[in-house]
């Protein structure tokens, strides 16, 4: 009686398991599919998805076409960029505030965590005012500082988190033994906090690398992003090419999954904010 | 050495700060500047437009446009957060259970729709339910039993009563996986040794689950609620390259309404005012966000 229980739950469990695989992969899978499809399957009304006809064409047009190419470096020139300054520009408040007492230090981190609410849409205009009349729109610098910006506080948090459990003792004993402020901290807490900073580098890198209204509203004349560079694609070939949207699509989705397969637990740390320890 | 010392702190938060207020405090209060005043586009090169006092404000009540994008927004985040709490706390037990194998992999599996980009998700599935040359549509008349469970239809993306509805089930879609890992940690909270001595006790498992599993996991649920609550406010990305918030205005979220407004439209001051209502909205789910985060944070 009680085993018959138990392999029902089993069923039920495995069965919600596998519809909850179906439903993550299928609209993803079919985008696939049409991208592999020629181009004159969408041109038939109904299109046949299920012919045998596949073609790596459509992947060979889009990693040909200069446009594409010059979205996709620019998006990797901003991320790499984006995240460096955020990574680098946050480490450093964040071990101001796990190692000093200083007046006013709760104001400050309540103040950095309050900031992540403010809805990117309340800000979006007001920036493209700013930039508008400095005449800076349209430059990788906006996109890069604003994008930085948008990833810095979550980064402040956690890597604060880390530094706080690197035991000050150690870096003590680094003054004993003749090392400067800087030095200890470049020789001893770095290291040892590396696997935060890797979190946070990933976390910032591909949050700015999937940033769409960012770089829609503050750029899209000269510097333009693959996720801008996308719905420019489409507005041209809409109903025409479905199969070239969709391979350019996987073109930078797959980078994104190579990149999580190989840091799989530093990714879930930092895309939940240290909240998740991988 | 020492007096220079003291400065050392906030030296190394200064970067940091300058940059924060600098590109998100100044252009909040810019924003609050713009809501008083009867600007354009035009406006913003040529001079400042005129001030109109809190005129944005008392026309954003009347207008209809404006209440149907809240109307929107409370569906949208509603059956969002609902259903990405729900099951991601669903995923989250199953996967915590004993008996299944190959977690690594589901979850993996799971992962992929969060980390991909807005604008990928919006392309597949405007692909997936394109009325014309969709998967969805295009199968149904091949396998004509999709009719009869009701996903035989064409307008999921046209038809104003439902295009809501389907953002919402696409933004779960996206977003469950953070729910997932959050009550993962969660359930990872709880020892053992608790079931186990209630296993002693001869609780059954109903019992076990609202005895014990359920309120431990409170916390993590309600900051788990906040959390998915304050972002998908401000989700309007999807929507943006899916609909662009039509048809009609139907899918028309709050934060797309401030968008919408403001770079289709033109009228920086009546956004402007509109996002004001969009950032209270954000404060009150963030106050709550701050009361709930200590609970979680000890742990």
């Amino acid at each position: 009686m009680a085993k018959k229980r138990k392999r029902i739950i089993k069923i039920l469990a495995y069965g919600f398991l596998i519809l909850w695989v179906l439903f993550s992969l299928v609209p993803l899978a079919t985008m696939l599919i049409t991208a592999l499809k020629p181009a004159d399957t969408f041109m038939k009304y109904p299109p046949d998805y299920f012919s045998l006809k596949l073609t790596g064409e459509n992947f060979k047009v889009v990693l040909s076409d200069s446009r594409w190419i010059k979205y996709y470096l620019d998006t990797i020139w901003i991320a790499l960029s984006a995240s460096a300054i955020s990574v680098f520009v946050g480490s450093l408040a964040a071990y101001s505030f796990a190692r000093h007492n200083f007046k006013m230090k709760k104001f400050f981190m309540i103040f950095i965590l309050a900031l992540q609410m403010i809805p990117a849409a309340s800000i979006v205009i007001p920036l493209y005012n700013m930039f508008a009349i400095m005449n800076l729109l349209d430059t990788y610098l906006v996109v890069i500082l604003v994008d930085s910006v948008g990833t810095m506080p979550l980064v402040i948090w956690l890597m604060r988190g880390y530094f706080a459990t690197i035991p000050k003792e150690l870096e003590e004993a680094g003054y004993i033994d003749g090392c400067s402020n800087l030095q200890s901290f470049w020789k001893i807490t770095f290291p040892l906090a590396a696997p935060g900073i890797a979190a946070s580098a990933i976390f910032s890198f591909v949050r700015s690398f999937n940033d769409y209204i960012i770089a829609k509203t503050l750029a899209g004349g000269r510097v333009i992003t693959y996720t801008v560079g996308l719905t420019t694609f489409s507005n041209q070939y809409e109903g025409i090419d479905m199969s070239l949207v969709s391979a350019a699509s996987f073109t930078a989705l797959v980078p994104v999954i190579i990149l999580f397969a190989i840091f799989h637990k530093y990714f879930v740390i930092g895309m939940t904010g240290g909240a998740v320890k991988g | 050495m020492t007096a220079n010392k003291k400065y050392i702190p906030y030296l190394l938060i200064l970067p940091a700060l300058l940059m924060l207020i600098m590109l998100t405090i100044f252009p909040l209060i810019w924003s609050f500047y713009t809501s008083t005043r009867d600007m354009t586009l035009f406006d913003l090169m040529m001079h400042g437009g005129s001030n109109v006092g809190i005129r944005n404000y008392t026309d954003l009540f009347k207008d209809s446009y404006f209440w149907n994008a809240l109307k929107n927004s409370l569906i949208f985040v509603g059956i969002s957060v609902f259903g990405q709490v729900f099951f991601g706390t669903l995923l989250a037990s199953v996967l915590h259970s004993k008996f299944i194998k190959g977690k690594g992999l589901f979850r993996a599996i799971y992962l992929i729709p969060w980390i991909a980009s807005s604008v990928i998700v919006a392309y597949s599935w405007i692909y997936f339910l394109d009325a014309n040359l969709g998967f969805l549509p295009s199968m149904s008349y091949k396998w004509t039993f999709l009719n009869s469970i009701g996903l035989g239809r064409k307008d999921w993306l046209t038809n104003p009563s439902l295009v809501i509805f389907v953002l919402a089930v696409i933004n779960i879609w996206k977003g469950t996986a953070f729910s997932m890992l959050m009550q993962s940690a969660g359930f990872q909270s709880i020892p053992d040794s608790v079931y186990e001595a209630a296993e002693v006790d001869g609780a059954s498992i109903l019992q076990r689950f609202s005895k014990i599993t359920l309120p431990l996991l409170m916390p993590f649920i309600l900051i788990n609620l906040v959390m998915t609550t304050m972002i998908t406010f401000n989700v309007y990305d999807i929507i943006l390259v899916m609909t662009g918030g039509g048809p009609m205005h139907s899918s028309e979220v709050l934060s797309l309404f401030v968008y919408n407004v403001g770079f289709n439209q033109g009228e920086l001051g009546y956004a402007a005012a509109a996002s004001t209502v969009l950032l209270i909205m954000n404060l009150v789910t963030t106050i709550l966000y701050l009361r709930y985060i200590k609970p979680v944070e000890v742990n």
